[in-house]
């Protein structure tokens, strides 16, 4: 799935950003930001505020003119092209949905600016509402929508003039908690049978997760790392990408000996552990070890089997909570506290002060260099 | 219970209204109601009238072509003057709308000053500017466009150009604040979907800052119909406003009725042609909406003929 994916990406580039570079005065916002996007793929850059994914959307839709690098479009410069030129839907994190103009007028503005025939822009107009499932709202004042409503018709607005590229801003950030997860799985469902090459932009990790095929996630204007989610959770390339991408626990730890099946690590307060193999680690390597709190398993002191492949340490409860969806337990495992994220089981059995063996499989022992500070 | 708590809330919400209702009655009414009163009298003592209610003054105000002239004057200046201040505060207030910080606060302090000084004064640094001996003719004839003096005062354009200086104020502020309002995002949006940056401002950022345009416009032209001093000093006794007019009557000529006639002359039509802009506007806003009632209708049976 992962090098299907990778191997489609490579083959048909439909969007090539290379190398952009900008500065705001002494501050650097891109910092030679490289990526790709195939033809109907969601690409989704990822990254806390004031790390440049929204200056990298706005160089893609032209509102600002990089220092340096190129962006192509279906194999052309597109770099040297006004905004109206470059044929890219927006949907913005407010919507910017025209608050004169009826949710028709809106939908059809690019359509007009195109100069297309009136029946033709209806009916485009049209299937664009039918699309989003508000053919009853075409008449409507935006103000008159819900946030929801307001969202899909900001998308239906985007998708009407037949992109070549999207790009999606923020798109849940102005909804509720609820409504977040609700429009996310619709926009899924909008996007899907479009195919139309998606580049969505976001502070939310799960958000990127559910759209996106590839994930690249961004810190101070540099790509850290781009894969499939799968793949940059399961294999972060640092500290960095590690802890902005799910939960970790992180510990210090030496490399004590590679083998091809595994690499052996001294985990500071925690002893002996085992991790997969990694390429390019020498003996001595100050490192960081990552465990993931939901791969972490709590199994009674006194269960003997010991499988090969797993890390077991023996640990003191500490505490506990319990969350419905999961239970959240701390362990005191040597000198260090664990987070263990248990789903299901006999939870309610635990007591803190409980001895217990914290078990993960050596799989997902994950090993980082040493960030600099 | 409940009855008790509403009476209580109800005689709260009077005592709360009662305040501005009294000051509004106090200045603002029953002046009004004792001009309106004073216009049916007749002149008899120097502080006021024998009251008798007669149209005698309004019928002979309306037959009489010298102040039906002036009024006439009145009007077209004061459209002339918020047409002009319209077009040329425009650009200044997107540029005022645009700016940030210690520029935004210098543009305001210059556009402020005219009103910080008095409008004589004001309008007497015209008069050195456009005299015979001025500033603007010493720099015409200097740079060889004009061999001698010119009359720049006394007309017409003196006033609206006066009027314009003073009043602009308003319309920038008015403008600058709807500009202001405008989401930039939406032009953004506008150029995503192909249009290019005038065609973006004409059909996004224009429509959205008409509101301004139009309180604005609302503010110049009734502050231009009443002003005073402005057309007075750079008109000069011929081209006379009606407030001058109204001036010489009560001050002058001590005829109180008669100038209180005038005034309410001028306040109906004041607020008349104010009304007949309003109504203009809700008909333009009904007809483009049945239009594109219309056209929907038409797309729809469009559709379902194609279907």
């Amino acid at each position: 799935m992962t090098d299907q994916r990778a191997a489609a990406s490579s083959a048909v580039a439909h969007l090539t950003v290379e190398g952009l570079e900008l500065s705001f005065g002494s501050h650097r916002v891109l910092n030679d930001v490289s990526f790709s996007i195939a033809e109907g793929e969601r690409l989704c850059l990822l990254g806390p505020s004031g790390c440049g994914k929204t200056t990298t959307l706005q160089v893609i839709a032209g509102f600002l003119q990089a220092r340096a690098g190129s962006v192509h479009v279906a194999g052309q410069a597109i770099d040297r092209l006004p905004p109206e030129k470059r044929n890219i839907g927006i949907m913005f994190q407010n919507y910017a949905l025209f608050p004169h103009l009826s949710i028709f007028e809106n939908i059809a503005f690019g359509l007009r600016m195109r100069r297309l025939p009136s029946a033709e822009i209806a009916q485009r107009v049209n299937e664009a509402l039918r699309l989003v499932r508000l053919a009853h709202a075409a008449q409507k004042q935006p103000r008159q929508l819900s946030g929801g409503e307001q969202q899909r018709i900001a998308f239906a607005r985007a998708v009407a003039i037949h992109p070549s590229l999207l790009l999606l801003d923020e798109p849940f950030s102005n909804l509720d908690a609820r409504l977040r997860i609700e429009m996310r799985d619709e926009l899924l469902h909008l996007l899907k049978p479009l195919r139309i090459a998606t580049l969505m932009v976001t502070h939310d990790q799960e958000e990127a997760m559910a759209i996106a095929d590839r994930v690249a996630v961004m810190r101070a204007g540099r790509i850290e790392q781009i894969g499939t989610p799968q793949s940059v959770y399961s294999t972060p390339a640092n500290l960095f990408v590690a802890q902005f991408v799910g939960e970790s626990n992180v510990l210090e730890g030496t490399v004590v000996a590679g083998t091809v099946t595994e690499t052996r690590l001294e985990a500071e307060g925690l002893g002996p552990l085992s991790a997969r193999a990694y390429a390019g680690l020498r003996q001595k390597d100050q490192v960081k070890v990552l465990v993931r709190p939901e791969r972490i398993s709590l199994l009674p002191a006194g269960a003997a089997s010991r499988e090969p492949g797993w890390n077991y340490v023996p640990a003191t409860l500490e505490e506990i909570v319990f969350l419905g969806h999961r239970t959240e337990c701390r362990v005191v495992a040597g000198a260090r506290k664990l987070m263990a994220w248990q789903t299901g089981g006999d939870m309610q059995a635990l007591r803190p002060g409980d001895q217990l063996v914290a078990a993960w499989r050596h799989d997902d022992t994950l090993v980082v260099p040493k960030d600099v500070p | 219970m409940i009855q008790a708590g509403s009476a209580r809330a109800r005689l709260q919400w009077l005592l709360l209204i009662a305040v501005p209702l009294l000051v509004f009655g106090v200045f603002y009414c029953a002046p009004i109601v004792n001009l309106l009163r004073l216009s049916f009298a007749i002149a008899d003592s120097p502080t006021g009238g024998s009251y008798l209610p007669r149209f005698d003054l309004y019928t002979k105000l309306l037959g009489d072509e010298y102040f039906l002239e002036i009024v006439w004057r009145t009007v077209r200046l004061s459209v002339l003057t918020t047409l002009a201040c319209a077009i040329f505060c425009y650009p200044v207030s997107l540029v005022v709308a645009q700016s940030r910080g210690w520029a935004q606060t210098c543009l305001f302090i210059v556009l402020l000053m005219p009103l910080m000084t008095s409008v004589t004064v004001t309008t007497y640094g015209w008069l050195i500017l456009l005299g015979q001996a001025g500033f603007i003719n010493a720099v015409l004839i200097g740079v060889g466009i004009l061999d001698r003096p010119q009359r720049l005062l006394q007309n017409e354009t003196a006033i609206v150009v006066g009027l314009m200086q003073v009043l602009s104020v308003f319309m920038v502020l008015s403008v600058a604040a709807a500009l202001q309002s405008v989401d930039p995002n939406h032009v953004r949006a506008a150029r995503s979907l192909g249009a290019s940056p005038w065609s973006a401002f004409w059909r996004i950022v224009f429509p959205q800052s008409l509101p301004g345009l139009r309180t604005g416009s609302l503010l110049v032209f009734s502050l231009s119909m009443s002003a005073y001093a402005t057309p007075g000093v750079l008109g000069g006794p011929r081209l006379k406003f009606v407030s001058f007019l109204i001036y010489q009557q009560a001050m002058q000529l001590l005829d109180w009725p008669r100038a209180a006639s005038m005034a309410v002359l001028l306040l109906i039509v004041t607020t008349g042609m104010l009304g007949l802009a309003s109504a203009y506007g809700q008909l333009k806003a009904w007809r483009q909406q049945r239009a594109q009632s219309a056209g929907l209708a038409m797309t729809a049976t469009s559709q379902a003929g194609a279907a």
